[in-house]
């Protein structure tokens, strides 16, 4: 066996069906072919990485961005869409996206739906929404009521932490439902500051306002005066506000579902008119503050069993380290709040465990800026000694891990390490996460910063090559070249797979003299060398050397090596001149082989 | 005429969902950033639903236009990440034993590093990587991404190399011995 049959198995995934002979004879290749054996494990390392579950919600998702696709190629050219919408993070434990838009019936007419639609459809308490009993009935909180007494907010010191907001701003957004998102907003926050002791697991929020009147196109800088009696007459909204929230297909009843048809979660739909007795602030935070009621959840059971049972959920989705910080911290907050209230020695001492295990991958202040600070309250003076300890001693450790998550939101807790902690290799390494992010303009200050007035010259160092150009210069490998004679074929050949292909990837800058270069050690060699040399050049499939192949093309003596460039342009066709370098080939190369393989490829329809 | 409806529409294209979603995933290494490729994929799907209607290989149609989407994709906005509980629930089911902390720490590790490596790596050796670890043969993948086998022969070798070149503790000493081996 040699590599290319290797490759053929590799890449056409039929080592599944291999036969025993050719799995011996692949196990001997590999053996004593390094470079086989790298693919080999290079595929075999992703094919191992951990396979997620499909979202349950994904299906449902998508058939909701398809209804906003089909509403909105329905109205295309009619009115712009207004879309605003809102992320907000509620401390780390909760999420909603609230989106705004405008839609157009179909053919413009005014629509206006019935009165029954709004009873249809009503709230949906998420116990009902396929949680079985992990969750149990919504709460009021400060209610009063007595009853169930792990649902009484008195009994718990879970705290809501920060509110962060991400706005998006789509190109064709227009005034009105920009300043409706900004409204309710505005008091969404403000009722859920209210909200004393709550926990929230995120609910995505679709909000919808559909303007009826046809003939109602404000410019893009009009501005709604918060008076709706003010607002022309003919404008008629309704609102809809739930998770998985869709309409009936023509645009005039709401309801939540999920893809099997069942209700998926909380859901709000006014479906009522704007009222034009409630200017828009005050029904914005009238919406918000009936949308935060549905989501008061209370996170925990009363018996001890169940507690055991979603500490255990929760205990494992904190040590994923393939989950994203946000989940890790809901899980983590989670896990402390069931282990207080089981109050058993077992849980505890497994809560410290989980901590311990994210304090060697987090840094606390990033994952939570209270969990270590309640874990003191959990932990012996021993255990906080040990996780300090862990901290102190892989700094570097937990910031790659951090890295590794691939999460931009890194940038702000990483800036504040390179700027301002004491230890070196601390601030070396949040320098090398920062460099991933160096394209994020805060990053790259905090980059250039470090670069300037580090005390460590190696942290400038390395904050300073984040900072330069990407463009690669092929010198140092050409300089190679040249230093082997040019008389060992194989040497370079092997040379310029190895070296040269990878930097002449297509989102590289590629050193302008580099094609010079390259194309002086082509021609001043054999026809061996130059073949090989122009096969090696076109591994890295880069178009930066086309005009190397149509100077081959042209000038080569060599039959062989023109036949081979055929070959290679014949990748390149929409390259400019290509076409036009092929056709003088196919009718003027003194070659009759060559003028063949010209219009062989000429035939062959463009791609 | 096809069918324009977006809950047909939905129907249809429901079959692929998982296997899109799990090339989303190769391709991403996130979940949200994953769901949200798939579903942007589905819509782009359904506003060219007359090429769908003809299509014989419907998958391979879908991871084209993944493929594109994601190769051609603008920089998608980060956005903090919602928690469904159900999703929650759904991911891990529950299980009374301990786990085992050291073990599953050394495995995140290691999942964190091919992560850290795989970013590295460029839109396009991700996508193609992405395509040869879910199974597609070259034949499927030249109909998906266009390109010859010889280019994609010599791409996924490239990508490979990459990822592992990637993957190799960051050791300067080490490095410029080796640059000064291959010097001599």
């Amino acid at each position: 066996m040699n590599c290319s049959d290797a490759r053929r198995i590799l890449n056409d995934a039929a080592h599944a069906e291999m036969s025993i002979q050719d799995g011996q004879a692949l196990d001997r290749h590999l053996g004593g072919c390094a470079d086989c054996a790298m693919e080999w494990q290079a595929q075999e390392m992703l094919a191992s990485m951990p396979v997620v579950k499909v979202p349950v919600n994904l299906k449902a998702d998508i058939q909701h961005a398809l209804l906003v696709s089909g509403k909105n190629s329905k109205r295309a050219g009619m009115r712009p869409t207004v879309v605003a919408g809102a992320v907000l993070l509620i401390g780390a434990a909760a999420a909603a996206l609230l989106q705004v838009g405008f839609h157009e019936q179909e053919g413009g007419e005014a629509h206006v739906a019935a009165e029954s639609d709004s009873a249809a459809i009503g709230i949906v308490p998420i116990s009902d929404a396929g949680l079985g009993g992990l969750v149990p009935n919504s709460f009021t909180a400060n209610s009063g009521d007595g009853g169930d007494t792990s649902t009484d907010p008195a009994s718990t010191s879970v705290e809501l932490f920060t509110v962060e907001l991400t706005r998006l701003v789509p190109a064709d957004q227009n005034q009105m439902g920009r300043q409706f998102g900004d409204w309710f907003h505005a008091a969404l926050v403000e009722e859920l500051n209210r909200v004393p002791n709550l926990i929230l697991i995120a609910a995505p929020i679709d909000i919808e306002i559909r303007s009826i009147a046809s003939d109602f196109r404000p410019e893009p800088e009009f501005v709604f005066d918060r008076d709706v009696s003010t607002w022309p007459a003919d404008i008629d909204i309704r609102l809809a506000a739930g998770a998985g929230i869709e309409n009936d297909g023509v645009g005039d009843r709401w309801r939540a579902v999920s893809a099997e048809g069942g209700s998926t979660g909380m859901s709000r739909d006014s479906s009522a008119m704007w009222p034009r007795d409630e200017a828009v602030p005050a029904y914005a935070a009238r919406l918000a503050k009936d949308i935060v009621e549905d989501l008061k959840i209370s996170l925990f059971p009363a018996d001890a069993s169940s507690l055991a049972t979603q500490f255990a959920h929760f205990e494992t989705i904190a040590a994923d380290v393939s989950a994203e910080v946000s989940e890790r911290s809901t899980a983590l907050f989670a896990a402390e709040e069931l282990a207080r209230r089981a109050n058993d020695p077992d849980i505890t001492a497994r809560l410290v465990d989980s901590i311990l295990v994210l304090a060697a991958q987090i840094e606390d202040g990033l994952l939570n800026s209270s969990t270590f600070t309640r874990f003191s309250s959990q932990a012996s003076a021993a255990e906080m000694d040990a996780a300090r300890a862990q901290f102190a001693e892989a700094p570097a450790g937990i910031l790659n891990m951090l890295s590794g998550m691939g999460d931009s939101r890194v940038i702000g807790p990483m800036s504040d390490l390179l700027l301002y902690d004491q230890n070196e290799a601390t601030r070396h390494a949040a320098a090398r996460i920062l460099g991933e992010f160096a394209d994020e303009p805060i990053a790259r200050a905090v980059l250039e910063s470090a670069a300037a007035g580090d005390a460590s010259a190696k942290v400038r160092e390395t904050a300073n090559n984040y900072l330069v150009d990407d463009t690669v210069h092929l010198e140092e490998v050409l300089e190679v070249v040249r230093d082997s004679g040019l008389s060992d074929l194989e040497r370079l050949s092997a040379l310029l797979y190895g070296e040269v292909w990878q930097f002449v990837e297509p989102g590289f800058g590629v050193d302008s003299d580099t094609v010079d270069v390259v194309a002086e050690l082509i021609e001043r060699n054999d026809v061996d060398f130059r073949r090989e040399a122009l096969i090696a050049l076109d591994w890295g499939g880069s178009p930066s050397f086309v005009p190397v192949y149509l100077e081959r093309l042209r000038n080569d003596p060599s039959p062989e090596v023109r036949i081979d460039v055929l070959g290679i342009l014949s990748e390149y066709r929409s390259m400019p001149d290509v076409d036009i370098a092929l056709e003088d080939a196919a009718a003027d190369d003194a070659s009759e082989a060559v003028r063949a393989a010209a219009a062989k490829i000429l035939e062959a329809q463009n791609p | 005429m096809p069918d324009r409806n977006p809950k047909h529409f939905g129907r249809e294209i429901e079959p692929y969902l998982d296997k899109l979603f799990h090339a989303a995933y190769r391709l991403t290494h996130d979940r949200a950033d994953a769901q949200e490729l798939v579903q942007d994929v589905c819509v782009r799907a359904f506003e060219n639903h007359e090429q769908w209607a003809e299509t014989s290989t419907p998958l391979g149609w879908l991871m084209r236009i993944q493929y594109n989407l994601f190769v051609d994709g603008v920089r998608r906005e980060r956005r903090a990440k919602v928690v469904p509980l159900c999703e929650v629930e759904d991911r891990y089911l529950a299980s009374g034993d301990r786990f085992d902390l050291e073990s599953r720490t050394e495995t995140s590790q290691r999942i964190a590093r091919v992560q850290l490596a795989w970013r590295k790596l460029n839109r396009d050796q991700r996508a193609l990587l992405a395509l040869s670890v879910e199974g597609y043969t070259l034949a499927e993948m030249k109909e998906i991404t266009g390109m010859s086998i010889e280019v994609l022969n010599a791409r996924l070798y490239r990508a490979r190399r990459s990822l592992m070149k990637n993957l190799e503790p960051e050791n300067p000493d080490a490095e410029s011995r080796e640059k000064m081996e291959v010097r001599r």
